[in-house]
């Protein structure tokens, strides 16, 4: 994938943001609502820069959860969307 | 202090922002809200004013050109019921037209501010949720707000040159108003033209001396915010 859209990674760290713990694939994929193909494809883009980490459970299924680097990188986005709207006036 | 604290901790710093993301949002929508009310009032205002001057001299003209007299001696001629009903049909013009006037604007505005006005409930919706979830101290299942302060945040940087741009025209609305208030107290009509012109040039100048600067610093903003869209992923 060449250029990722901002809202697509965003709404993939604010899922594994929200949910706390480390999720199950096909759990991430169905709230991120793209298909499976596509959904891989922002998972390799975020697993190539530590953004997040797979790890196996008790059962050997494979589970995805955030890195300190990704939640530092969600903190720089809420932090930037923040400022934003903060220095909007009319 | 270790990692686990330090997580805590910067998962507390990013719901805080998000919440206060959810709050600046609803007190913009509400300041867009209240201009927007400012801006109908002023329009149905001015619309009912000058339906109902229109109306008055139409009826009178039609009446004086079809009977040839002199307007006075029309007047005269005419009865008190008939005068009333005169004005009263054209103060119930202008009255309707003004109504109309405004429903017709606020249906605009709210169509424009539909979406905006959309995405921050989703966002107070999900807040509240995961607020609800974090008092129950249930982890998961929840929904981020990111994506929609993202899309809002887009949403609002692309709108406040267009606000700019209309507040253009404010200035001949508020002259228009201040013409018919005028005419409407004093009932002299060179007062009228001279303090609905002053009112004018002067709310013409103060929005041109601020166009340029807002408008500059809008454009600027709206550039700043995509470069930073751009370079966000960069720096991923």
């Amino acid at each position: 994938m060449e250029k990722p859209d901002l809202y697509v990674v965003a709404r993939f760290l604010d899922i594994m943001f929200s949910n706390g713990s480390s999720m199950k694939k096909t759990n991430i994929q169905m709230l991120l609502g793209v298909n499976y193909p596509r959904f891989m494809e922002y998972l390799e883009w975020l697993l190539k820069r530590d953004l997040v980490a797979i790890s196996l459970d008790e059962e050997g299924t494979e589970r995805i959860k955030l890195t300190p680097k990704g939640i530092d990188s969600y903190h720089r986005l809420v932090d930037w969307i923040k400022e934003t709207l903060d220095g909007v006036k009319i | 202090m270790n990692n686990t604290e330090n997580d805590s901790n910067r998962r507390q710093e990013i719901q805080s922002s998000l919440n206060s993301i959810v709050e600046s949002s609803d007190k913009w929508l509400e300041r867009l809200r209240r201009r927007e009310f400012r801006v109908r009032l002023a329009g149905s205002f001015l619309t009912g004013s000058l339906v109902l001057m229109a109306v008055g001299a139409v009826a009178i003209l039609g009446f004086y050109l079809s009977q040839g007299e002199e307007i006075d001696d029309f007047f005269e001629q005419q009865s008190l019921a008939f005068q009333f009903s005169l004005l009263g049909a054209a103060a119930a013009a202008g009255l309707i037209s003004g109504i109309l006037t405004y429903f017709f604007l606020k249906r605009k505005h709210d169509t424009r501010m539909k979406d905006l006005s959309s995405l921050i409930t989703e966002m107070k919706k999900k807040t509240n949720e995961q607020q609800q979830k974090n008092n129950a101290n249930v982890v998961g299942g929840g929904e981020g707000i990111t994506k929609e302060a993202l899309s809002l945040a887009e949403k609002i940087v692309t709108l406040l040159p267009e606000l700019v741009r209309k507040r253009k025209h404010d200035s001949l609305l508020f002259g228009a108003v201040a013409f018919i208030v005028t005419n409407v107290v004093v009932s002299n009509l060179v007062v009228a033209i001279i303090v609905g012109v002053l009112v004018w040039l002067y709310v013409r100048h103060r929005t041109k001396k601020s166009y340029e600067h807002e408008m500059s610093k809008y454009e600027e903003q709206k550039r700043v915010f995509e470069q930073r869209k751009r370079d966000f992923i960069d720096t991923l």
